[in-house]
């Protein structure tokens, strides 16, 4: 019986992770707003741009990260920002605002990748407007120029008097931020099913398995996850509600210490999810 | 085992199949329709990118009104296209022929398009004027939009594909009637090709 559920637990976790799929290059890993691989930054420059961002998204929600490369091997410019404003996530889910300004040194190429909710107030020709006058006239290494610190800056303050003037006419954007449920409702939802399921054991085993394979169920479909994800919690809950009144019995129900593991006051910085259709343009 | 506790597990199978049918039947559905959605945007991207034509070429006709030959053949290129956005987007998501047709169509405008901007390179005002600039992004980019659709696009129809040929879909797919979708893939080189440097 225990090699049965090893082995069910095994396949299980194949076909989750049969389902998951990579990008063929591997997408820098994401640092906070600032990600300068390629060193052009000054330290002054970098923490700077990292405040103003900052700033920017605390008054907008509006997400804008910074990459500097030093070599894309062969890769075209426009498939690799968007894998990387894609893999990022910038912007929130619900408006898809994220910027990603990058530039590669090998190919001397600047990118702005815009996502699909700022490509109203930044337009392609905007955008390339904004790549030429204040990067580009600030470092263009094949002209002898290499101020990268105000090619950036430049940038920046340009993209960040943009934005905040399209928000300040529309404040309704800046107050919708943190769609997702966060960690301490799963908890609390968590612990609800279980108590369910709990009660329908008490009056037979089997009714505790299939209410909880059936809150396993409801999960999947209202989160809308993929049919492994249905199958494992589907599974997952009947096994918690067979065994969820022997728990409510010993006295672990109520002894069940949900500890909050939110590090919501730590400067760390991630994307929210947002979308990307191409939209941006190079220099 | 009593006959209640019998009673139970087959009502909990049953239950657990009829989910499971539920949420395979719901799924192929959405991502039928999302191949349908995602070649629905390849066809607005196209559109976006054909809206742009007159601002282009009213914009070169100001410095060079007497290159008759190129502005024709872009006003050609643009009524082929025009009428394949128009096409429904299920019907494009289907049939790999109409595929095959709306991608020719957009490359030989993009073909007549460079010849439209190798033309203006020879007028120092109009390349050095914001607008043409401007609008040179705006091709750029729209050109990339439209790349990005497509491959969205094919990456829709292929994990569509993969869901009527795997377990447990494929038992939902073959009882619905949810097909498998051919679908036209550009050769590598006509895609990454760049037919028209904008940008520059």
């Amino acid at each position: 019986m225990k090699r049965f559920i090893r082995s069910l637990f095994v396949a299980l976790a194949l076909v989750a992770s049969a389902t998951t799929n990579g990008f063929a290059f591997d997408v820098p890993v994401l640092h906070g707003r600032v990600n300068d691989t390629a060193g052009l930054l000054s330290p002054a420059t970098h923490d700077k741009l990292e405040a103003t961002l900052r700033d920017l998204e605390q008054k907008t929600t509006v997400q804008v990260a910074i990459l500097t490369v030093k070599d894309m091997q062969g890769q075209d410019i426009k498939s690799f920002a968007l894998k990387v404003a894609e893999t990022w996530k910038l912007g929130q889910k619900d408006k898809d605002n994220g910027l990603l300004l990058m530039y590669t040194v090998k190919e001397d190429r600047y990118r702005m990748e815009v996502g699909y909710g700022l490509e109203g107030v930044l337009p392609d020709g905007k955008a390339g407007d904004i790549l030429r006058q204040y990067a580009r006239a600030k470092a263009d290494p094949k002209k002898g120029t290499r101020d990268f610190d105000a090619a950036f800056t430049g940038v920046v303050e340009q993209v960040a008097a943009i934005v905040s003037a399209e928000y300040a006419k529309d404040p309704t954007g800046a107050s919708m931020r943190g769609t997702k449920i966060d960690g301490d409702a799963i908890w609390i939802f968590f612990a609800i099913a279980v108590v369910l399921a709990g009660f329908a054991g008490a009056v037979h085993a089997a009714l505790g398995g299939t209410v909880g394979a059936l809150e396993g169920a409801g999960l999947a479909l209202y989160m809308g996850w993929g049919i492994p994800w249905l199958i494992v919690l589907i599974v997952v809950g009947c096994g918690i509600g067979l065994v969820a009144h022997f728990l409510l019995e010993a006295g672990l129900g109520g002894g069940l210490g949900f500890g909050s593991s939110s590090d919501s006051g730590s400067d760390s910085f991630s994307g929210g999810g947002g979308s990307f259709g191409g939209g941006g343009a190079d220099a | 085992m009593g006959k209640p506790t019998v009673l139970w597990i087959v009502g909990s199978v049953a239950v657990f199949l009829i989910m499971l049918g539920v949420v395979s039947y719901n799924g192929l559905v959405s991502q039928d329709e999302g191949v349908s959605g995602a070649w629905s945007e390849v066809q607005v991207q196209i559109k976006r990118r054909v809206d742009l034509i007159p601002n282009l070429v009213n914009t070169v006709k100001g410095y060079a009104e007497h290159e008759r030959g190129v502005f024709n053949e872009v006003t050609e290129a643009r009524a082929k296209i025009s009428q394949a956005v128009k096409i429904d987007a299920s019907a494009l998501a289907n049939n790999p022929l109409l595929q095959k047709q709306l991608l020719e169509a957009q490359q030989s405008l993009n073909a007549s398009l460079g010849r439209l901007i190798a033309v203006a390179e020879n007028y120092p005002l109009l390349k050095a004027s914001e607008n043409f600039r401007a609008l040179q992004d705006e091709f750029a980019g729209t050109e990339n939009r439209v790349a990005v659709a497509r491959g969205r696009a094919v990456r829709a129809t292929k994990d569509y594909n993969q869901s009527t040929r795997t377990i447990p879909t494929s038992f939902v797919a073959s009882m619905f009637g949810f097909k498998h979708k051919d679908y036209y893939e550009a050769p590598e080189s006509a895609q990454n090709a760049p037919i028209v440097n904008f940008g520059k």
